[in-house]
């Protein structure tokens, strides 16, 4: 009997202590808003890669293009809210450029794509041009996460005049995610 | 409303310091598990048997830096809270879990020699988890605002492991003073994972203008981790036969070590007695059925270079991606290897200096349970305790106060300052009932009206048979 009642007086003791003033409901609402940086692509051309083999007054465009699969992930297309994309060129020719940017998926089907003027500049005097670009509406942000290539084509109205200066592409991504 | 106090011990377990200080039992003789905290311990039954299953019972959960309740009160702004407890936790704060069933427990007192024989199997599960502050950050708010600064990955810092003791052991008093104890003990080894001793740094900094905005630098990286049992277990097609698995291992089918607790309790006068122990003194060699993750090496990305090269029709462009992982993972070397590791087990030493007094009979110096003369009424005393940890050893510091309240029923309280708390007040009783010995411990009582303020949360009970001859 004794026995008996220490057990009841035990589970009392633990079964009533409480958690109160709690709501655990709320872990899901538990949300990380990281913003991360990171760098995309980056290149420096020379006159010499704008030269035709014969002479030419036509515009003269050169291409790279690379796989780019660092969205390729579902966390980060479900998580992804907003993305900056970052160019800065830095031109010390003395001739203007166009910058065409092409995110293509997997068969090549054009998904995005930005045009950037970049201005002429001297090697004395390299002409920095900057361009944002914002995607922050979720058909806008589908769009890269299902690209898988970046293309970029750099066109120049006419073959250069001078073999010095270089123009050279620096950039980032800012990622806004929420999971 | 209220919720059942075991339902926040479970919750705890799997995000919670300091698992297995026990002052409340230490030094506790009427319980026959008191011996598995001091081998030294002194019986006064002649035979215990503990009920299978239930003769010891121990739940922990604990963490040095936030509560549940800084987490999860009912306000508004979790996501504020989770922020600051992520800006306010130290790396060195940390979330652990222990748990132990006691399957068998036995002992008997061999007349001639006086030596207290004692054994058993009991089963034990010990999570801890370092807070990886940096990598937490990082997760949390990303790189953008913390350019240039470093991403400690040598935070990480977390063990775990589930086996099964088996150990038998001995108290003796070799002199009028002092009674010595020893136990050996087996380990099998159930399942195993850990991951101690990482370095490395993560940081992205402002490039130098000759290739890219910015460099991602992974230095010094030189992280493993380790495991044990799970390829086993993982492997295992039913839920029935993972229970088989389990079973099997925890039955010196796995990977075994073996160990020794090491104990004294010296009388220093009538009033005065000293208890100290170390307890766990040994390793799990882990042989079969590993499988180890390492990953070395220091790289930087400063994003893909294109080159533009003059292609010809037909020619294939150049795989830069493909380049690009390819030097990582030549920079990053990681293998996955199965050679086996030994794994200590988490040391503890305790100590007590306990003062007794106050007399049983109404006038009488001693009774029959006062054997000679050390045996009181009451007792109040100090108990110290550590344990090793994977980053550095921690401590605790109770004071405590013991009483016989009656014929067959006694209690004892704690108070315990460790590095985080100070304020935390235990409570245990302990009744003999005819051959029933039944007691019940937890701490953190003054915690009690709501569990989810307190940092620490332990309860432990069990039921056992002591049997004397006379």
């Amino acid at each position: 009997m004794l026995l008996r009642t220490l057990l009841v007086c035990a589970i009392f003791f633990t079964a009533y202590s409480c958690v109160k003033d709690t709501d655990f409901n709320q872990a899901s609402d538990i949300q990380g808003t990281p913003e991360l940086e990171i760098d995309l692509v980056f290149f420096t051309v020379t006159p010499p890669q704008f030269i035709p083999e014969g002479s030419s007054d036509r515009p003269i465009t050169v291409t790279d293009t690379t796989d780019f699969r660092i969205l390729d992930d579902s966390f980060i297309q479900e998580s992804l809210l907003q993305v900056d994309y970052y160019f800065r060129f830095a031109n010390s020719i003395p001739s203007e450029f166009e910058a065409n940017i092409r995110f293509l998926n997997e068969v090549n089907r054009l998904r995005y794509e930005l045009t950037i003027a970049v201005a002429a500049g001297t090697v004395q005097l390299p002409v920095i041009s900057e361009h944002i670009e914002v995607l922050d509406s979720p058909e806008q942000i589908s769009l890269v996460t299902k690209a898988s290539k970046i293309v970029v084509n750099i066109t120049i109205p006419e073959a250069p005049q001078t073999v010095e200066g270089s123009l050279n592409l620096q950039s980032k991504g800012t990622y806004f995610l929420e999971y | 409303m209220c919720k059942y106090a075991l339902h926040i011990v479970l919750l705890l377990l799997g995000v919670v310091g300091f698992g297995q200080n026990k002052p409340l039992l230490y030094s506790y003789e009427e319980i026959p598990q008191s011996l598995l905290l001091n081998p030294a311990a002194d019986m006064a039954q002649d035979f215990h048997f503990g009920i299978p299953f239930l003769s010891h019972l121990y739940i922990h959960g604990g963490t040095s830096g936030v509560s549940v309740y800084d987490i999860f009160k009912d306000q508004a702004g979790i996501n504020e809270r989770v922020t600051a407890a992520i800006f306010d936790l130290k790396p060195s704060d940390f979330f652990t879990a222990n748990e132990q069933l006691e399957l068998i427990s036995f002992g008997w007192k061999q007349q001639q020699s006086g030596i207290y024989f004692s054994g058993g199997i009991y089963q034990e599960l010990d999570v801890i988890a370092y807070f990886p502050k940096d990598l937490a950050i990082l997760a949390w708010e990303g790189n953008r605002n913390y350019i240039g600064q470093s991403f400690d990955l040598g935070e990480i810092s977390v063990t775990g492991e589930l086996l099964t003791v088996f150990h038998f052991g001995a108290s003796k008093k070799v002199s009028k003073d002092l009674r010595l104890g020893a136990r050996a003990k087996i380990y099998s080894s159930i399942a195993q994972i850990s991951s101690t001793g990482n370095q490395g740094t993560f940081r992205t900094i402002l490039g130098d203008g000759t290739t890219n905005i910015y460099q991602h630098i992974l230095s010094n990286v030189d992280l493993d981790v380790r495991t044990s049992g799970l390829t086993a277990l993982g492997g295992a097609e039913s839920g029935s036969e993972t229970v088989n698995q389990i079973i099997k291992r925890g039955l010196l089918g796995g990977n075994l070590g073996l160990g020794v607790d090491l104990g004294l309790s010296y009388d220093f006068d009538r009033h005065w007695t000293l208890d100290a122990s170390i307890l766990d003194l040994g390793a799990v060699f882990h042989t079969k059925d590993i499988e180890r993750y390492e990953a070395k090496g220091d790289f930087v990305l400063d994003g893909i270079e294109l080159i533009f090269p003059p292609l010809e029709d037909g020619q294939e462009a150049i795989d830069y991606y493909t380049g690009l992982t390819d030097q990582f993972d030549d920079a990053i070397i990681r293998d996955t290897i199965t050679s086996g590791y030994v794994q200590f087990r988490p040391t503890k030493l305790n100590g007590a200096l306990t003062y007794g007094f106050g007399e049983f009979g109404e006038g009488e110096d001693c009774n029959c349970l006062n054997k000679e003369g050390t045996r009181w009424r009451e007792g109040v005393g100090a108990h110290f305790y550590s344990i090793m940890r994977p980053k550095r050893p921690q401590f605790a510091f109770s004071v405590f106060y013991y009483r016989k309240l009656t014929g067959f029923l006694s209690a004892k309280v704690a108070y315990t300052w460790d590095e985080y708390s100070a304020t935390n007040l235990g409570m245990g009783i302990n009744a003999d009932i005819g051959w029933v010995n039944f007691y019940l411990m937890t701490d953190n009582i003054l915690r009690y009206g709501n569990l989810a303020k307190a940092k620490n949360v332990s309860l432990q009970l069990g039921l056992n048979l002591k049997i004397n001859k006379q």
